[in-house]
Formats: C-alpha cells, structure tokens, sequence
C-alpha cells in the first residue's frame, strides 16, 4: 500500500500550469510557493526528521503530501542531507531524531591528509549512500507520481562541502594560510560530486541542477575570496554538469548572509530556466528590490522569508514578511516563486506555512487572470 | 566553389540533426567572408542563421578543401551578448580580432520568450557563440521544456 492518497490529477494539473508560469512569460493564476519542505514534510506527516531522512519513498512521498495540502509547487524534492557525496570520501554522519544529519567524524584530519584524497569515480559512486538514496527516491516519484517527477542533481555547495570534509575552522586557516591546498580540497569535492552527477544523469537523461554557497558569503569570508573559493567554483561545476547533460533548470541557493558579495554571483552561469536566491543581508532577509534589479533579467527570483520567523514566529509575522516580498517582487521581469530562505526547519507551525500560502493568495493574483 | 568533405560519421550526424550539405556550405562561405568564426589551432567555427534555424560548422582547412568535424544547430533566435566574464579565458580566439574569447551570456528568443543561455563570446566586437554541447543538452531541453510548458 503507498503511504499517501494519490494527489488530485486536477489539482496536479492546475499546479503544473501555475508553476510553468515564470519561466514561460505566462502568468496563471497566483504567484507560485515553495517553502522548502523537507524533514518538515515528515512532520507534517507525522514522522521524526530522521525518519525523512533515511527512508527516500517515505520522506519524497510525504512532500507530495504536503504539497498538495498547502496548495505549493509540483515538484518533489528529496535529498538525503546537505552533506552529499561526502560520505563517499570518508566523512561520518550521524543522524539526530529531529535535526538534520550532521557531521560525527570529518574525513581528513590533518591538511596533509589532503593530498591522500582520492576522487571517488562514478562506479564507486554508484554504491555509495548518496547516489543510492537519490534512486530510490526518484525511482520511486518516477514510477509513482510521474508528473512530479523532476531528477535534481544536489551538488549542493562545493566549497561548503568541501570544508566539512576537514571542518570549517580549519578550512578557514588554510583560506588565508595556504590556498592552493584549500583549492585542491574543493577541486576534489568537486569532481566526485560531478562523478554523481554522471551517475544520475546516465540513469535518468539530465537532472535539474542545484547548488549556491554557504561558506563563500559575507559572514565567513571576504570578497575577494568568495570570488576565489565561491564564484570560481560553482561556475566550473556548473559548466561542467551542463556538458554531462544535467540542466537547463539550475537552483542557485545562495544560503546565509551575502551583504558583501550578493553581486559576485552575476558572473555564474545562467540558462533559460535558472532560479535565484540569496538568503539574507546581515540578519535580515534579503531585499527582494535590489535582488530583482540586478537578477531580474537573468533569472526567476525565489523569495526569502526568514526561517526563524517561519519557525518561531506567529502566522501574522511570515504573512507580512511574505506580502511585502511579493509586493516587491512580482513584477520581476522572469517572474517570482515565494518562499523561505532555506529549508523550512522541522517542527515549524503548519499555520505559518498557510500563510505563506495566503499571501500569496491575497498579494500575489497575476492582474487579468 | 569550394569542396566540402564530410567523413561517413559526420553525414550520418548532419542527417540526423537535419543540416544538408547546402547549409553546411553556406555556413563555411560566411565565416570566410565575414570572419566571424572563431579559431582553434587549425579549427575553424562559423555560424550562421538561415531561415529559422542557425547552423554551426566546426571545420579545418585541407587545402583547398574543407573536412567537417562536426555540426550542430538550434532553432532560438540569438540576440545580444551581456555578461562577460574576462576572467574565464576560453581557447578559441576571434576570426575578426584574434583576441581570445570569454565567458559571456547571450539572449535567446523561443515561441516569444527570451532567456539567458551560456556563450563564449569577443569582448571586443562581441560576436557570441555556442558550443556544441550548449546546442545539443542546454538548448534542445529548454525548447521542448518551452513548448511543454507552454501547451
């Protein structure tokens, strides 16, 4: 028996419409909203956080759940943590009943150790727990839910990821102490991350890509590094998860604060189906108006509503955030989707997400439709 | 008029992609006319649009003949070239300006929708192009994800 009542195909196809909307110039509807479901799905659909996380069918099925329920985006996304592809290269995780997974063990433990790092290939990679869990999730979509199916390569952040292979304080030392080892660690994570990217994309034709940064922003490093240890990379590993065949649809999550560097990501790689995101400037969320100014005409905005608020705050407060998010930016010339800015964390009210919803509802009607 | 080789594997590609041999030609004369192709140690790149579909020929000189190493086409309109990356030095260098290109943007445009896609492209005469896989991965999807989402 599946776990959840098959979705509304009326609904489905009324979503379909609504979410194709940005991309295609096509106004339908209401703006769209994606709140980043993830463990929170399982919460919603009574289960702990680490259950979501290591039980693929289960935890994607229960973001179909929650999707339909709130009235959100068509699209199941699922990953196994944000420390994909590291397992592979030796990092230990351990599993919390309702955190995400987090690092037990790093991977390398002296910077010496970084020479000794082998790239996993992609035959290794195919038996390690991050591809094997994203199969089973999207095979499980694929012959279930075909509609929403849409295959993400999560390469996640190369140069986030990377630090935890050897943990972040040391990374930080080697920024400013020894660069080209820092480089050689990234460039490793990389290229084991796009040995993934293979994988997926020979088993299921392309992937949409998603990745960003979270280490290169402007609460850990300067500018100058950011365009070093950030920018750099995730236009290679863009380019180069094109050429493997994954995309046209790229997620750039640019998570945290990126008051300082927020502009550097122009330089990245953009295609026809490119959303944007950026966290938060200082503390706050980050301006839609100037987010739209310079991104506007390079890709379709997501919104940003402060997960803490979405969290901990009450139904009135994400209301008035979002509103004023999508009074800023609907008119974005390659349209908005709503949203939070980043993953909604696990045990947040379910009313909180509602008036996400709402808000969109009532701000966010395409004028005509 | 120019002879224009085109190995057994090549053809097949042309017939499969739908490129005839007139088109290949036709492309071939415009770079060499205009210079606006792009150079790669003894490779050669030309565009051109013709009717609603731009054609790319990668080619090399053999004498007086031209061997064909691959082609590729797409059926967006290509507009104009932002974004350039100096930083992102590419290996091609530019027919009218022998400076090497970078890593821009160009615009396209499909079924009324116009969107960023990855070029290289001059930064001094700005002249952009595709690569092959662009063409071929990036492009061809974002059509058919066009015309599916826009049914």
């Amino acid at each position: 028996m599946k776990f959840i009542v098959d979705p509304d195909p009326k609904w489905v196809e009324h979503a379909t419409k609504r979410f194709a909307a940005p991309f295609v110039g096509r106004p339908y509807d209401r703006i769209d909203v994606d709140p980043i479901l993830l463990s929170e799905a399982g919460y919603l659909a009574g289960f702990s956080a680490k259950e979501w996380y290591l039980n693929p069918k289960k935890g994607i099925a229960s973001v179909i759940a929650a999707h339909e329920a709130f009235d959100l985006i068509p699209v199941a996304h699922w990953w196994p943590t944000i420390h994909v592809w590291e397992q592979e290269l030796g990092n230990k995780l351990e599993w919390r009943e309702n955190q995400p997974p987090h690092i037990k063990e790093n991977a390398i433990k002296t910077p010496e150790d970084i020479d000794k790092l082998e790239v996993v290939s992609e035959e290794e990679i195919k038996k390690g727990p991050t591809y094997t869990s994203f199969v089973e999730a999207f095979d499980y979509v694929r012959d279930n839910y075909p509609n929403w199916f849409v295959p993400l390569y999560f390469a996640f952040h190369p140069e986030a990821n990377a630090s935890q292979l050897i943990g972040l304080e040391k990374f930080l030392v080697m920024t400013i102490r020894n660069p080209p080892l820092c480089h050689k660690l990234i460039q490793k994570f990389m290229e084991t991350s796009l040995n993934g990217c293979r994988a997926l994309v020979e088993r299921y034709g392309s992937a949409m890509i998603v990745t960003g940064s979270t280490v290169a922003g402007s609460d850990l490093l300067g500018p100058k590094q950011v365009k070093e240890f950030g920018v750099r990379y995730v236009s290679e590993l863009v380019k180069k998860a094109l050429k493997i065949g994954a995309g046209p649809q790229i997620w750039y999550h640019h998570c945290g604060n990126h008051a300082r560097d927020w502009e550097l990501w122009k330089d990245t790689i953009f295609t026809p189906f490119t959303v944007m995101q950026i966290g938060y400037e200082g503390r706050k969320p980050f301006p839609l108006e100037k987010l739209k100014q310079l991104y506007g005409r390079r890709a379709t905005l997501m919104g940003n509503v402060d997960t803490m608020v979405a969290y901990s705050g009450s139904p009135t407060q994400v209301y008035e955030m979002a509103k004023e998010q999508i009074l800023a930016a609907k008119d974005s010339p390659y349209g908005f989707i709503s949203g939070l800015a980043c993953e909604c964390p696990h045990g947040s009210p379910p009313a909180n997400i509602h008036a996400l919803v709402r808000a969109a509802r009532d701000f966010g009607k395409y004028e005509g439709d | 008029m120019v002879e224009i080789n085109l190995s057994a594997e090549v053809r097949k590609l042309a017939e499969e992609r739908g490129i005839p041999l007139e088109q290949v030609r036709e492309v071939v004369q415009h770079g060499e006319e205009t210079k606006e192709k792009l150079l790669l140690d003894d490779q050669t790149l030309a565009k051109k649009r013709i009717g609603t579909t731009t054609v790319y020929v990668v080619y090399r000189r053999a004498g007086e003949a031209i061997d064909v190493v691959t082609v590729y086409s797409h059926r967006m309109e290509e507009r104009e070239v932002s974004d350039f990356v100096p930083d992102d030095v590419q290996p091609w260098r530019c027919g009218r300006c022998n400076k090497n290109v970078v890593r821009a943007s160009m615009n396209v445009s499909y079924l009324g929708i116009t969107r960023q896609a990855p070029a290289m492209a001059c930064p001094d005469c700005g002249v952009g192009f595709f690569e092959e896989h662009i063409v071929n991965k990036t492009l061809c999807t974002a059509m058919c994800l066009f015309e599916k989402k826009r049914a």
